[in-house]
């Protein structure tokens, strides 16, 4: 369903040139969920912004559903967008606030021209329905909702356009604890019932491990590490998915106390200016010499695949 | 020893003509070299309870009732011009965006001489003093980081300052509010590892406000689960996630992700949502969406009971609960 390889993205800056996805190449099957996790700069939500062309690729190779999307314009740009779709952390900042629930997700639906005249009130009815909205939120605002309304009515402008695959970008870590409980839920039905595929990006890996089928790990705009669910969350190799492992707090005080919680210096490097060799190397407990002068690869594994020259 | 005790706190906002009850009979002790976990969802009063501890509440807000003590001496009967000095000196503060807490157009090193100054500490005293702080919150050359504006540290960097700032008079208490939520995972664990250290250090007695239950196992010895203004239960951190007395606790701590399941089905949910401070039901406030409610539930708000290792305002003990799975909501 998705075919990213060696994906460029880079930003000009006052700075210098931001390599905000340098080189990253992942395959997402039908059906599949794809978790992408890493911390701020990282390149994971630069690159849901590339998968559904909010921005365009410098580099690289990228399709959807078989369209490509880098060259993706006219008529299949709208038939990319009819198969992808991004959820949005904060459905507040993607909503019009003046505009009631109702009249957003019609204004999909028509400039799609998936429903006109009168079938537009029964499909925003259905839509609601499907993400476990009563009909009556047709009527109200976004700030006369919950958070967790609001970001099920994201999931439902998302849904408009009957697509094949979401990116979801970070979609609970605004909502309280017993909200992203519902949202996780409802997610994990939907792409049942749908057969959707998701590309699930968060910085939780608790949520990652709950909902995904695979796991990337990306640092400064690289794939570190990559593998099924329970093998990079319980298993990891590379010394920086370890170190994410060790820093997340887990809800658990017995399992936290017998923790190691090594704690891993400094902070994430300057993407205009990435380290030499291994990104990770002035950060990593074990580097070595040819770690700050040769890069690693992403190298296959077994099932999984890692890049990093020590383990 | 007790440093810090909140006293059957009552807390209400005005609200278009009306007080809204926002804490509502809250008493939580915190020990020095303590920490102690306040947790709760948007609306549980938690903030509010930091606030009225600090003195800093919004505009319409007010105490109307309840003691809040630091080393014996009731910070709510003090006048506003002693309860300025005590801020800083006393209770201290620690934000979620630290930019909240600093001042973009000062160096670092002016704004914690400035506190430091409010407090009687000027010229080279107060150089010393400041240069230490940087130096004890673990930042690389003080004397840089002294002269840097805050737009050119990092948000690791920015909350260690906040936090130097904080400690920089020595206070008693900290109230932490959420100050590793907007971090990065790698960066919120040296921020955790520093203010645990700095607690044995200074003997500190600290507030931890957060909503993540990971967090609270990781630093908290000691627990307190508020929900619609009032602490719904209290216990040790141990004893509260190996066995919740309250039915709220023990929904929340379900509905998240265990590191070790295997099978991956629907989270355990809650359902519905807290009630509206306006129209508080007349009975225990969790009592519309618990699993384990009883006829008197409705009618009589509990009044914390002393209940397996932990206070909890709940009617109905855990052994009446019957089998987890079938009290949740079947999940959509």
């Amino acid at each position: 369903m998705i075919e990213v390889t060696d994906l460029v993205r880079h930003y000009r800056t006052g700075d210098g040139v931001v390599r905000a996805v340098d080189g990253v190449t992942f395959s997402v099957a039908e059906g599949e969920t794809l978790g992408l996790v890493g911390e701020s700069g990282c390149g994971k939500s630069t690159t849901a912004k590339l998968l559904v062309a909010l921005e365009r690729a410098d580099g690289g190779a990228l399709s959807v559903g078989g369209i490509d999307v880098r060259t993706a314009r006219g008529p299949h740009l709208r038939q990319l967008r009819r198969t992808i779709q991004l959820v949005f952390q904060d459905p507040y900042a993607s909503l019009n606030p003046r505009r009631r629930i109702a009249a957003t997700l019609a204004e999909v639906l028509t400039v799609h021209r998936l429903a006109r005249g009168g079938t537009v009130a029964g499909r925003v009815a259905d839509l609601l329905d499907m993400v476990g909205l009563p009909g009556s939120v047709a009527d109200r605002y976004p700030h006369q909702l919950s958070g967790g309304q609001r970001q099920r009515v994201g999931i439902a402008r998302a849904l408009a356009v009957e697509p094949r695959v979401l990116v979801l970008d970070e979609p609970v870590s605004a909502l309280d604890v017993s909200v992203r409980a519902e949202v996780m839920n409802l997610l994990a039905s939907l792409r049942a019932s749908l057969g959707l595929t998701y590309v699930f990006i968060s910085h939780d890996l608790g949520m990652v491990r709950h909902l995904c089928d695979r796991i990337a790990v990306m640092y400064l705009g690289k794939i570190v590490e990559t593998g099924g669910w329970r093998d990079v969350s319980d298993e990891p190799l590379h010394p920086y998915t370890r170190s994410l492992h060790d820093a997340v707090p887990v809800a658990d005080p017995a399992v936290e106390s017998g923790r190691a919680h090594r704690t891993l210096r400094g902070e994430v490097p300057d993407p205009a200016a990435p380290p030499s060799g291994c990104r990770f190397h002035p950060r990593c407990p074990i580097a070595e010499d040819a770690c700050r002068t040769d890069e690693p690869v992403l190298t296959v594994r077994g099932d999984r695949a890692v890049a990093c020259h020590l383990v | 020893m007790t440093v810090l005790r909140i006293e059957d706190l009552h807390t209400v906002v005005r609200s278009r003509g009306r007080d809204l009850p926002v804490v509502r009979g809250v008493s939580l002790d915190v020990d020095a070299g303590e920490i102690v976990g306040l947790v709760g969802e948007s609306g549980s009063g938690k903030s509010f309870t930091a606030l009225s501890v600090l003195g800093l509440l919004p505009e319409g807000a007010r105490v109307t009732s309840g003691r809040i003590l630091v080393d014996g001496e009731d910070l709510v009967a003090l006048r506003e011009r002693d309860r300025r000095t005590r801020r800083g000196s006393t209770v201290a503060m620690i934000y979620q965006d630290p930019m909240t807490a600093l001042n973009p157009l000062m160096t670092v090193g002016a704004q914690i001489a400035e506190g430091l100054r409010a407090h009687g500490i000027r010229g080279p005293e107060a150089k010393r003093r400041t240069l230490a702080a940087i130096e004890e919150v673990g930042l690389p050359k003080p004397d840089r980081i002294a002269r840097s504006y805050p737009h050119r540290l990092s948000g690791g960097q920015r909350q260690r300052v906040v936090i130097a700032s904080a400690l920089a008079l020595r206070p008693r208490v900290l109230i932490a509010d959420e100050p590793t939520t907007a971090l990065d995972v790698t960066i919120q664990q040296q921020i955790l590892a520093l203010v645990d250290e700095l607690r044995t250090e200074h003997d500190l007695a600290v507030l931890w406000i957060t909503h993540d239950l990971g967090v609270v196992a990781r630093i908290a010895a000691r627990v307190a689960v508020m929900y619609a203004g009032r602490v719904a239960e209290q216990a040790g951190t141990r004893e509260l996630f190996a066995a919740p007395q309250h039915p709220y606790s023990a929904a929340l701590l379900a509905s998240i992700p265990s590191p070790t399941d295997t099978e991956r089905g629907p989270l355990p949910q809650i359902g519905g949502a807290p009630p509206d401070l306006a129209a508080l039901p007349a009975g225990c406030p969790f009592e519309p969406r618990c699993a384990y409610r009883e006829d008197r539930c409705a009618t009589g708000e509990p009044e914390p009971v002393h209940r397996g290792g932990s206070d909890t305002a709940c009617f109905v003990p855990r052994e009446r609960w019957g089998v987890r799975g079938d009290a949740m909501e079947e999940p959509a």
